[in-house]
């Protein structure tokens, strides 16, 4: 746990030392919604179509900000002394947690915005919680296994968010089910369901996450 | 094994024409690239869930062998896969009216194949065998509940509606179709297994080929045990060596 914590507030002060990530992730998910308010002017948004969009400002800005946790490990050549000085699991977990707390306030900050600045109604708080929830967890576990499997590749940048993608497909079906009917379409039945996989998916993939990790760190 | 695929095959294929037509389909003559299309997805499948399970064993062991039946898994399991989503497309096309129609399980298969784009993406972004073959089965791993979801799950879902028939279960096909559906299923399996083994035995050759010139590299490379003797040059009157 000690270990976790340790890099847990490594990857807060690499954070706060170098704002450009973080502004290049709150800069991306402001202009999406923003661009999503000007396109849906004067018009009342639908329940899919409000989630949809919600749900890929969220994963652009999971695809743009976790799997680089991984990746400047290589490109400031830091990961050798992290090799040594944390164990495999402790450095997934402390960069998940960091990664789970920046998405966190992302997807707070960007439901914010969203209903502030378009028509979407918001009708189950509760479901919207749990998916919203789910989703965070299920992105940021995707997308740091992706970051960790790319990290020492060539054209490890581009490679990241191309591999993330096909493991974000089932989260994203979960995703949009689950908003979708917090936002006023959809059967609740069908959507309790679909948050709570989204969750359980979450967990799975932070919790097998460093069985994957250690497995690729070592080499 | 040849000599038998050799004999059966043009067996069955002739078969899958003398079957009476499926008379449950909207085109019954043309249902019959059911014979293919289904058969093709099953043993795909099956190949594309021996992938990780390789993977699985080289992870754990890091024996170079795993990792060759898992690329030989996934190299089958997307031919297969590809040859299903063409076939598909044909049915729908014939059946339904239009090459596409984002049927839940054309849309999952197509994003099982983008799955195995990425890992061979992956794969080509190493140079070192022990890497590549670390982090593209890391990535098999992860991507196995995805698969799993996307096969077998997401099509079935209650709220999901499919185009797709359930043509053992609902009775669309009579016993002569199901025969001839179930020999097609056994030769297209028999084939791909073979398939199988050679693209193991021939990733096996590259890989002993690539250590032997790495071997002989090394062997070139490294400085040959030389004999020292002095000689003398009359002319100058010393010796020297």
């Amino acid at each position: 746990m000690t270990e976790v914590l340790a890099v847990l507030r490594k990857e807060a002060r690499v954070d706060v030392r170098d704002l450009g990530s973080l502004l290049t992730v709150a800069l991306f998910s402001g202009v999406t919604i923003f661009a999503i308010s000007v396109a849906s002017f004067n018009q009342q948004l639908k329940g899919g179509i409000a989630a949809g969009l919600l749900w890929v400002a969220l994963l652009f800005a999971a695809v743009i900000g976790q799997p680089r946790r991984f990746l400047t490990e290589e490109d400031q050549g830091t990961s050798d002394l992290l090799r040594l000085l944390a164990r495999p699991h402790a450095i997934f977990w402390g960069k998940c947690l960091m990664g789970i707390l920046e998405m966190a306030v992302t997807a707070l900050a960007m439901t914010l915005f969203f209903f502030l600045l378009t028509s979407a109604t918001l009708k189950d708080p509760g479901l919207y919680a749990l998916g919203l929830t789910g989703s965070v967890l299920a992105l940021v576990g995707a997308t740091s296994i992706s970051g960790a499997l790319a990290s020492s590749a060539r054209n490890r940048s581009t490679l990241a968010a191309a591999v993330a993608l096909p493991l974000l497909v089932p989260i994203i079906f979960f995703g949009i089910a689950s908003l979708r009917t917090s936002l006023g379409e959809g059967l609740p039945e069908n959507a309790w369901p679909a948050a709570w996989g989204l969750l359980g998916y979450g967990i799975a993939s932070i919790i097998t996450g460093p069985w994957i990790f250690s497995a690729v760190w070592r080499r | 094994m040849a000599i038998l695929v050799g004999i059966f095959m043009p067996i069955a294929t002739v078969a899958t024409f003398m079957v009476p037509p499926a008379a449950k389909f909207q085109q019954p003559d043309l249902a019959r690239m059911v014979f293919w299309h289904l058969p093709c997805a099953l043993v795909s499948s099956v190949f594309l869930f021996l992938a990780p399970y390789f993977a699985f064993r080289f992870l754990r062991t890091t024996d170079i062998k795993w990792d060759i039946r898992a690329v030989a898994a996934m190299e089958l399991g997307t031919l297969l896969g590809i040859l299903t989503l063409l076939t598909g497309m044909l049915f729908a096309k014939t059946q339904w009216g239009a090459w596409w129609n984002w049927d839940p399980r054309q849309s999952s298969y197509l994003m099982v194949m983008l799955f195995a784009a990425g890992y061979f993406a992956l794969r080509s972004a190493f140079s070192d065998n022990e890497k590549r073959a670390a982090n593209s089965g890391g990535y098999l791993m992860a991507a196995l509940l995805p698969f799993f979801f996307l096969i077998f799950v997401y099509p079935r879902l209650p709220q999901v509606v499919s185009l797709h028939p359930n043509v053992i279960k609902d009775g669309s096909f009579d016993a002569t179709y199901k025969g001839v559906f179930y020999m097609m299923l056994v030769l297209i399996g028999v084939v791909a297994a073979w398939l199988y083994q050679l693209r193991v035995r021939a990733g096996t050759l590259e890989w002993d080929f690539e250590n032997q010139n790495a071997e002989l590299d090394n062997r070139h490379r490294s400085t040959t045990p030389r004999v020292v003797r002095t000689i003398s040059l009359p002319d100058q009157g010393g010796t020297t060596s």
